[in-house]
C-alpha cells in the first residue's frame, strides 16, 4: 500500500514537473528570477543548443555554448511590440537604431556591438535602477538625458561653447515647440530638445536642410531674416559659397548659422579672422571680395572701434560698458524697423527706416539719439529735415534722409558727400546756398577759411596742422538756443540768443569776443547798443549778407555820406538817427589827392593811420575816412580812460568826449596830418569837425 | 524503493518519447506575402466574408484584404485611433483595441468610429474577443482579463501580475476555444492558457522553452478547423501546434526548415486554414497553407 502511495506521489511530482518549469539559473548556478530568463533565454536550465529554436545570431559572447542574446533590436521588439510596451515609434524611425556610423564620434565609455556599432545596449540597459528609484535613469538609460550627459558622451564635440548650440540654457515659455519635446530640468534646453533621438528624422521637425520651423520654434523675431538681403538662401539662390555655406537649401538661418561646430562663435558658418573682433562677422561678408560686397565697409563714418558705451541703452540692448559694435545700431535679422515682415532680398537700396537699423533716423533721429541725447534739441529746430527746406532739397533731389543723415553718413565720410578741404561749409552751404528755402549766406560773410585764435578753443576745420575758421566754429547747428525750450522754432529769425550759435552772443557778445578780444572795450561805452536781442557787435556788424565784406558791416540803408564808412557811422549821427545828439556836421577830407598809408611810408602799422578807397581798406594809398581818426571800439586811445566806468560815457549822457577820448584812434601828434599841413596841422585838426570854423581858413 | 524510482525514470522518458514520437513537423507551403507600406503592424482578423484586416499600427490604420483579393486602405476618423495593437471582427463589425487610450472603437469600413468602450481601471487593452455576448479584453498595464456585458459594461475580471496559476505577466493575444475556453498568451510568463469564460479552471497548452513544444513569447493564438491551437512565438520566430488540452502538434516547417518568421504578431486562420501571419518586425504579412 505504502509503496502503490509512494509511486502515485511520484507520478504527480513527474506530472508537475512536466508541465511546470524546473526553475532558471544563471551561468554561476545562481537561481535566477522568471525576470531575468526574459531576456537571458539561455539560462534555461534544459536548454539544449541543438534542439534550440533559437534564431542563429551573431554575437560576440557564449555563454553555454551559446552566442550570447545582447539585446539587439530584434530581441528587444519582442517586448516592445505593443504588448507589454510599445516602442514601435522608435523602431519606426531608424534613428539611433544600431548599424550607425559611429566615425564622427567620440564614444567614451558605453558599449558598442563587435562591428564598433551602436545597438539598444549601447545606451540602454536592463540593468540599471529603476527609473522610479532615486538615480534611476528612464527609460533604463546608461546615463541621464535629462541634462545632455548621455548625449554628450559622445559627442562631445558639439557642445562647445559659442561653436555649437547652447544646451542647459532656459527657452522662452512662449516657444513653439511640438507638445512631445524634451526639455531638461525647469524646462532648459537639451541636447534631445531638438534631436529626439529616436525620431523620423535627427532632428525635430526638420526634413532635408531647412531648419526653419525648428529655429523660428524659439527664435521667430530672427525670422524676420527670411526675404531680405541677409536671407542668403533667397537673395544668392542657387549659388554656393566660396566661405563654406550653401545657399541652395531654403533655410535662411543656415547660410550664416551652423548648429554645430561653427568655424567661430554665435555658430557662425563661415571663417573669419578671430583677430578682427566682433565686427568681423559683418565685415566678413561686407568687404571687398566678401558676399556683401556691394555695402563694403570702410572705416569712415561713425568709428565703430574701442568706443565704449558708458550707459544702459535698452532700446539698442546695450550695457554700461559694452563695446560699440556694428550690432549695437544693427539688428542683421530685420530689414526694416517698424515692418518685421518687411523683405529686400533684390539688393534694393536701404533707407533711414530700412538698413537692418535697430531703429529708424526718423525726424526724431531714434537711433542717434540713444547716445547723442543732447543733440535732440535740434529735432524740433528749423534744421529739422520736417521743415520745407529740407523737403524741397529732398524733392529736388530725389532722396530722403533721416534727421541725423541728412548731414552724417554713417558709413561714409564724416559729413555726408563731402571731399573739401572744409566740409562744414560745403555741408552748410547745400541749403543756405540762395537757392533753397534756408536763409542765404551767399554775400559778405564774416571770412571762413582763416586762421583764428579762439579763448575756448572754437572747432573749424583742419588744414596743415591749423584750424581754420568755418561755420561750425561760430554755429552748433544741433543747437538753436542755449536750452531745448528756444529750440523750439519753426522759421524764426534768429539774433544773438539762439541762431544755433556754439557760444551764445547775448548779452555779452561772447562769441565775438572769443577771437575779437581787443574789441572788449566797446562795451559800456556810447557805442555799446547792446539791446533786448542784439549784442554790442550787431548793430554794426552783421556776419552773414553784411553791407560790406570788410568790417562786415551792417547795411546802413540811404545813410548820407561819400564813403561806405561815412554812410556807415552817419546811419547812427544824423538828425533821426540813435546818435542824434552827435551829428557830424563837418567831415570829408578832400580826396582829390592820395594819401600814403604808414606802411607805405614805413612808419608804422596801417592801423596807426588807416586809409581807404572806395573799395575798402588801402594799404598803400588811400583817402582820410572816419574809420582813419577814430576806433569805435574804444573811447579814448589811452588804456587808463578805457576801464569800463571811466569817462567812457560821453554825449548825451553828460560826459563829452576831448581829444584824449572821443573814440579817437591816436593822440593827434601821431597822425600824419603834419606832413601835408605843417604847423596849421592842429588848427586844422581841432575845427575839423566844425563846418563854420573850417569855412574861414 | 528503489524499483518505484526505477519506475518513475521509466515513466518520465516514456512520457518524453511519446510526446516527441506524436509531435511532427507541419509542412506549410507559402501563399503570398502581402507589403502595403505596413509599419510595424501588430493584429489580424477577418470575417465570414473571407476578408481579411490588418491593424496596421504605426500607420494608425486598417488594411483591408478583400476576398477578391484586391486592398483597401481604410482610414480611421482623424486621429481616432493611435498605437492601437489589437483588432478583432466581432457581431459584423471592426472593433480595434486603442491601447494607450483605454478603449475599444467600433469602426466601420469607412473608418468611422460608430461606438466608444471606455474602460475602467485604466486598463490599457492589447486584444479583444466575443465569448457568448460578452467580450474579452487583456490588459497590458493591470496584467488582467477583463470581461463586459452586452452593453459593454465592465462584468468581471481576473488575474494579476504574478507567474501562479491566474497571475499573469502581459496576457496578450486571445482566441476563443472550443466549449468556450478563453485562450490567453501570457507574454512574460511564457506560456499560453485556456480558461472558462469565468477564470476559472486554468487550463496550460504551452510552456516556457526554447525548444520545440515550448514557448518563449506567445504572441497570436488562434484555431484551425480541427481545433489545433497555433501559437507565435515572437521570440524564436516559430509557429507550433498544440491541442486545447495542452498536447504538442508539431512545429510549422517549410521544405523542411521550420518557419523562422520576423517577430511573428497576430495570427489569423481563415475557412480555408490557410494562417495569415502578422510579422511585425519585417512589416509585412505571410500567408500560409497547411500542405
Amino acid at each position: 500500500m505504502n509503496s502503490l502511495k509512494r509511486l502515485f506521489i511520484s507520478l504527480v511530482v513527474l506530472a508537475l514537473c512536466n508541465t511546470f518549469a524546473l526553475g532558471q539559473h544563471n551561468p554561476d548556478g545562481r537561481k535566477v528570477s522568471l525576470d531575468c530568463v526574459t531576456c537571458h533565454v539561455t539560462w534555461h536550465v534544459n536548454i539544449d543548443p541543438e534542439k534550440s529554436l533559437l534564431p542563429k545570431i551573431d554575437a560576440p559572447i557564449q555563454i553555454q555554448g551559446m552566442p550570447a542574446r545582447i539585446p539587439m533590436a530584434a530581441m528587444c521588439f519582442t517586448c516592445h511590440d505593443g504588448t507589454v510596451m510599445d516602442s514601435r515609434q522608435i523602431f519606426s524611425s531608424g534613428n539611433h537604431q544600431g548599424n550607425m556610423d559611429v566615425k564622427h564620434a567620440d564614444i567614451k565609455d558605453l558599449p558598442l556591438d563587435k562591428h564598433g556599432k551602436i545597438y539598444c545596449g549601447t545606451c540602454h540597459t536592463p540593468h540599471s535602477l529603476k527609473p522610479t528609484r532615486p538615480g534611476g535613469l528612464a527609460p533604463f538609460l546608461r546615463k541621464a538625458k535629462i541634462n545632455s550627459d548621455l548625449c554628450l558622451n559622445c559627442h562631445s564635440n558639439q557642445a562647445q561653447n559659442h561653436k555649437n548650440h547652447p544646451i542647459k540654457v532656459k527657452v522662452s515659455p512662449n516657444n513653439t515647440m511640438p507638445k512631445s519635446t524634451f526639455w531638461g530640468k525647469d524646462g532648459t534646453m537639451e541636447c534631445m530638445t531638438c534631436h529626439p533621438i529616436h525620431g523620423k528624422e535627427p532632428v525635430n521637425g526638420v526634413v532635408g536642410k531647412d531648419r526653419s520651423k525648428l529655429c523660428s520654434s524659439c527664435h521667430e523675431a530672427y525670422f524676420n531674416v527670411k526675404l531680405t538681403d541677409h536671407d542668403l538662401a533667397s537673395s544668392l539662390k542657387n549659388k554656393t559659397g566660396n566661405m563654406g555655406p550653401d545657399f541652395r537649401g531654403n533655410d535662411p538661418c543656415a547660410a550664416c548659422h551652423v548648429s554645430h561646430n561653427g568655424k567661430a562663435e554665435h555658430m557662425w558658418a563661415m571663417a573669419i579672422d578671430p583677430k578682427a573682433g566682433e565686427n568681423a562677422y559683418c565685415v566678413g561678408c561686407h568687404s571687398n571680395n566678401g558676399l556683401g560686397k556691394q555695402k563694403v565697409f570702410t572705416h569712415a563714418g561713425h568709428p565703430v572701434s574701442n568706443i565704449k558705451l558708458g550707459k544702459n541703452i535698452p532700446a539698442l540692448g546695450i550695457k554700461a560698458g559694452d563695446k560699440l559694435l556694428c550690432k549695437s545700431c544693427h539688428d542683421p535679422h530685420q530689414w526694416e524697423f517698424s515692418n518685421k515682415h518687411a523683405v529686400n532680398a533684390g539688393n534694393e537700396e536701404g533707407t533711414e527706416y530700412t538698413s537692418f537699423l535697430r531703429l529708424p533716423d526718423d525726424a526724431q533721429g531714434q537711433l542717434c539719439v540713444t547716445c547723442h541725447a543732447s543733440q535732440s534739441s535740434m529735432f524740433n529746430s528749423d534744421h529739422s529735415v520736417a521743415r520745407e527746406g529740407f523737403q524741397q532739397l529732398f524733392r529736388e533731389s530725389n532722396t530722403l534722409h533721416g534727421q541725423c543723415t541728412v548731414c552724417h553718413g554713417a558709413h561714409t565720410d564724416a559729413l555726408a558727400g563731402s571731399t573739401e578741404d572744409d566740409p562744414y561749409t560745403v555741408l552748410c552751404m547745400r541749403c543756405h546756398d540762395g537757392q533753397h528755402f534756408a536763409t542765404s549766406v551767399v554775400h559778405n560773410n564774416h571770412p571762413i577759411g582763416v586762421p583764428f585764435t579762439s579763448k575756448s578753443k572754437l572747432r573749424g576745420y583742419k588744414k596743415d596742422g591749423q584750424t581754420l575758421l568755418s561755420c561750425n566754429t561760430c554755429h552748433d547747428p544741433h543747437k538753436w538756443g542755449k536750452t531745448v525750450e528756444t529750440s523750439r522754432t519753426v522759421d524764426l529769425k534768429g539774433d544773438d540768443r539762439n541762431s544755433f550759435l556754439t557760444i551764445s552772443n547775448w548779452p555779452e557778445p561772447k562769441l565775438c569776443l572769443d577771437c575779437h578780444p581787443e574789441q572788449e572795450t566797446i562795451l559800456n561805452t556810447d557805442h555799446d547798443l547792446t539791446e533786448a536781442d542784439r549784442s554790442a557787435c550787431s548793430l554794426c556788424h552783421a556776419p552773414h549778407n553784411a553791407e560790406t565784406q570788410y568790417g562786415i558791416l551792417a547795411k546802413w540803408g540811404d545813410a548820407p555820406g561819400a564813403s561806405f564808412n561815412e554812410k556807415h557811422c552817419f546811419s547812427c549821427h544824423n538828425e533821426q538817427g540813435s546818435a542824434s545828439a552827435k551829428v557830424v556836421e563837418g567831415y570829408s577830407h578832400p580826396r582829390e589827392f592820395g594819401i600814403l598809408t604808414p606802411p607805405a611810408r614805413g612808419t608804422g602799422v596801417w592801423l596807426d593811420f588807416p586809409l581807404f578807397t572806395e573799395a575798402g581798406p588801402s594799404m598803400t594809398v588811400g583817402h582820410i575816412d572816419c574809420f582813419t581818426c577814430h576806433n569805435p571800439h574804444s573811447w579814448s586811445y589811452k588804456p587808463e580812460f578805457q576801464k569800463l566806468g571811466l569817462g567812457s560815457k560821453g554825449g548825451d549822457d553828460g560826459q563829452e568826449g576831448n581829444d584824449l577820448t572821443s573814440f579817437l584812434r591816436n593822440p593827434s601828434q601821431l597822425t600824419l596830418c603834419t606832413d601835408c599841413h605843417g604847423e596849421s596841422t592842429l588848427w586844422k585838426y581841432n575845427y575839423y569837425h566844425d563846418p563854420v570854423k573850417r569855412k574861414r581858413y | 524503493m528503489r524499483a518505484n524510482k526505477l519506475l518513475v525514470v521509466f515513466l518520465i522518458t516514456c512520457s518524453c518519447l511519446v510526446q516527441a514520437l506524436e509531435a511532427q513537423d507541419i509542412s506549410f507551403s507559402s501563399v503570398r506575402v502581402i507589403e502595403s507600406n505596413f509599419s510595424f503592424p501588430s493584429d489580424i482578423c477577418g470575417n465570414d466574408k473571407g476578408d481579411v484586416f490588418v491593424l496596421d499600427g504605426m500607420n494608425d490604420r486598417v488594411v483591408q484584404l478583400k476576398a477578391s483579393g484586391e486592398l483597401v486602405v481604410i482610414k480611421p476618423q482623424r486621429e481616432s485611433i493611435f498605437k492601437a495593437v489589437g483588432i478583432a471582427w466581432i457581431n459584423d463589425a471592426l472593433w480595434i483595441a486603442d491601447t494607450p487610450r483605454s478603449r475599444l472603437l467600433k469602426m466601420g469600413m469607412d473608418g468611422r468610429i460608430s461606438q466608444v468602450v471606455k474602460l475602467d481601471h485604466q486598463t490599457e487593452p492589447v486584444d479583444v474577443i466575443s465569448m457568448d455576448d460578452n467580450m474579452v479584453v487583456t490588459d497590458r498595464r493591470n496584467h488582467t482579463i477583463t470581461v463586459l456585458d452586452n452593453n459593454f459594461k465592465e462584468k468581471y475580471y481576473w488575474g494579476k501580475r504574478g507567474d501562479k496559476v491566474g497571475e499573469f505577466i502581459n496576457p496578450g493575444f486571445l482566441a476563443a476555444g472550443p466549449e468556450n475556453r478563453i485562450i490567453i498568451g501570457d507574454i512574460l510568463n511564457r506560456r499560453v492558457v485556456s480558461f472558462s469564460p469565468s477564470g476559472r479552471y486554468p487550463q496550460f497548452i504551452a510552456k516556457q522553452g526554447v525548444e520545440k513544444g515550448q514557448i518563449f513569447r506567445p504572441k497570436g493564438v488562434a484555431l484551425d478547423s480541427k481545433n489545433r491551437v497555433w501559437v507565435a512565438d515572437g521570440y524564436t520566430g516559430a509557429i507550433q501546434a498544440f491541442s486545447i488540452s495542452g498536447k504538442y502538434l508539431g512545429i510549422a516547417t517549410n521544405d523542411g526548415k521550420k518557419l523562422a518568421l520576423s517577430a511573428p504578431m497576430g495570427v489569423y486562420i481563415d475557412k480555408q486554414d490557410r494562417l495569415w501571419v502578422v510579422e511585425s518586425f519585417a512589416s509585412k504579412v505571410s500567408v500560409w497553407r497547411i500542405k
